[in-house]
């Protein structure tokens, strides 16, 4: 080397040395803004997480006490006749003023009007079928099973149940002559290697390899050894993720929700799939899959306690009221009635995740779930009573409409969801709190449900979180 | 600079995450490596922020740095790479700049140790960024070309051209503008 490159060397090196511009203040005042880091990085996922149960448990449990406002509609007709002067219907008394107006503010149904209030069409297809098998049963069974009225006429005795033929249930109708009804409405770098960016990584394999000795040359080597290796390893290990990231990923999950239909009570279900991740842009990835899930939905009624008591006073009004004993006395009334739904259905969900984060911690992800059915079971259970058999002692009965490798329901309902990713490894844990509201209808008794509830995806080869 | 028991102390109170220390430790620190920094960088902002990443590097693995060891050849090793990692990710190696006639306004004195640090980086911004980084590594920070190679992922060969060059360049303007007499 020439004296003047020495000196110019040497120049640079006392130069430099200390180069203290003296801001070292306003320097430190830089660095606190990144150091030391926040440990709150990881804190929403738990805080998320934990929001996501709570509000699970909060609608559960309103879902699972909200079915307390019921609504009942309570007619009630006992007709006498007369054999001898076959008056029939012209004298008939009517029981229900009394226990109509017991019943307000609920509706009012007139006799043998056909009355299909508010509730919803899919719900009123649901419970069609109850009504089917009350008008069955009390046409045709019922006088089987049931005793013949404890007051029969002398000419003709009229049979029991012949009114539960009409009505809607949610709005409590069953109406006819001849009965007392009632139900409930509840209801880098170009040609440079990437950036040698664990220099963390290598402080500390270099911090243990620094020996003792002051040759600055030797440590040098020592350390672009180390660095060397780090650098080879952490291009492949690069490689392989930008590889990996242009590839489709798959998930496996599971998850519990809340189905519920309309007013009724939620039920909590399960369910477990598989999902492709297609990489459409940076920012956005195409998902589907198939998962196997129960969606169960339950509708109950029930009478309440004053409807109850005005039931058994019309019996005594009827009883009073007869103009001679022998009289034919009929009264029925439906007391509670429940509708189970269980599907066992194959969900075909095809979302559009978006990752609004350059980390791509989390994701807002949209779309449409179809369903085909491997089974559907509805069973329909629900109590009546007769006035003239047991002095009204309810009698339950079911019904059991089963099927199964059945219907597909395109697009039967939306995908909102949160994912929030947790690497786990070369993997990713995400949770994934959503909401699906019902866009149309599931299964053969078209029942609108909707769900909200917490996935847990196991991401494979995850490179959502970079 | 602290005497080397006061700053084997510095460190062991770093190790423990005591944060006026650490300020402490930065600002005794904080020329040297900025000085290094700026070298490789060529201007404050970037040299501040290339050596702030360094510091929180240095304080985030100062439990595995070994006090009997000398802590400033391990501090600029990581200020170093800092700096690289810095150059690469701004992508200015591709940069290929060539002497121009800004060199007609640079103003010197007439001998190199009158040299100042503004002088000295002007002249250095003369030089292509690779020539440059490794006239650093080599005659400022001690590299080998085997190592620089490895560092910068070019042909030992490759090293030696640019330090050549960079040295012809460095004479040529000091030549030139009569800031050195032979």
């Amino acid at each position: 080397m020439k004296k003047s490159e020495e000196d110019l060397v040497q120049q640079i090196k006392s130069v430099f040395d200390d180069y203290n511009d003296g801001l070292s203040d306003q320097g430190w005042n830089e660095l606190r803004k990144k150091f030391p880091e926040k440990e709150s990085k990881k804190l929403p996922i738990w805080w998320l997480s934990g929001i996501a149960a709570t509000l699970l448990v909060v609608a559960g449990l309103y879902f699972y006490n909200g079915s307390g406002n019921e609504k009942v509609i309570l007619r009630a007709n006992n007709t006498q006749k007369d054999s001898s002067s076959q008056k029939g219907k012209a004298d008939d008394f009517k029981v229900e003023t009394d226990i109509a107006n017991a019943a307000k503010p609920t509706n009012t149904i007139e006799n043998n009007e056909k009355v299909a209030p508010t509730e919803s069409k899919d719900f009123r297809n649901a419970v069609q079928d109850v009504n089917n098998g009350l008008k069955v049963l009390t046409t045709e069974k019922l006088i089987a099973i049931q005793p013949k009225p404890v007051i029969a006429s002398k000419d003709k005795t009229e049979t029991l149940g012949n009114g539960i033929t009409q009505g809607q249930l949610k709005t409590s109708t069953i109406i006819d002559e001849n009965t007392i009804i009632a139900s409930a409405q509840t209801n880098t770098d170009q040609g440079v290697k990437k950036p040698i960016d664990n220099n963390a990584t290598a402080l500390e394999k270099d911090a243990k390899s620094n020996t003792e000795t002051k040759n600055t040359k030797l440590t040098t080597e020592e350390f672009l050894t180390e660095q060397s290796k780090i650098l080879a390893a952490n291009d492949n290990t690069k490689d392989i993720q930008k590889n990996s990231s242009s590839k489709t990923t798959f998930d496996v999950f599971t998850g519990t929700f809340f189905n519920y239909h309309d007013n009724n009570e939620a039920k909590l279900s399960a369910g477990v799939g598989l999902n492709a991740n297609v990489k459409v842009t940076k920012n956005v990835v195409l998902s589907f899959g198939a998962g196997i899930s129960q969606n169960k939905v339950s509708y109950e009624n029930s009478v309440p306690t004053e409807i109850s008591q005005a039931m058994f006073a019309s019996k005594d009004n009827a009883l009073n009221s007869a103009p001679v004993s022998g009289m034919a006395y009929s009264a029925t009334a439906t007391n509670d009635v429940s509708f189970n739904g269980r599907l066992l259905s194959v969900d075909l969900p095809m979302v559009v995740k978006f990752f609004p984060s350059k980390k791509q911690d989390f994701y807002i992800s949209t779309g449409i779930n179809s369903s085909t059915y491997l089974s559907q079971k509805y069973t329909y259970n629900y109590s009546w009573s007769n006035f003239g058999y047991r002095n009204g002692e309810a009698q339950t009965q079911q019904q059991t409409d089963e099927s199964s490798l059945k219907g597909f329901d395109f697009a039967n309902s939306a995908i909102i969801a949160i994912g929030i990713n947790q690497n786990l490894g070369k993997n990713v844990l995400i949770f994934e709190p959503y909401y699906r509201p019902a866009l149309s209808t599931m299964g053969d008794k078209n029942l609108r449900i909707s769900s909200a509830g917490l996935n847990l995806k196991f991401n494979f080869n995850g490179n959502s979180k970079k | 600079m602290p005497d080397n028991q006061s700053l084997v102390e510095l460190i062991a109170s770093c190790k423990k995450g005591d944060l006026r220390q650490q300020e402490l430790l930065y600002k005794q620190f904080y020329g040297y490596a900025l000085g290094i920094c700026v070298r490789y960088l060529g201007n404050r902002d970037d040299a501040l922020e290339a050596a702030n990443d360094s510091f929180i590097k240095v304080f985030k693995s100062i439990n595995s740095f070994n006090e009997n060891n000398d802590f400033k050849p391990w501090f600029r090793k990581v200020l170093v790479n800092t700096s690289l990692d810095y150059k690469r990710r701004s992508m200015r190696f591709s940069e290929a700049v060539e002497l121009t006639d800004t060199v007609q306004q640079t103003t010197h004195t007439s001998a190199i140790d009158k040299l100042n640090a503004q002088d000295i980086l002007s002249l250095m911004k003369q030089l292509n960024e690779m020539q440059r980084t490794v006239f650093n590594l080599y005659e400022i920070d001690g590299y080998s070309h085997k190592e620089i190679g490895s560092m910068l992922n070019i042909p030992e060969s490759s090293s030696r051209t640019y330090l050549t060059r960079a040295k012809q360049a460095l004479q040529q303007l000091l030549t030139t503008h009569s800031i050195y007499t032979k």
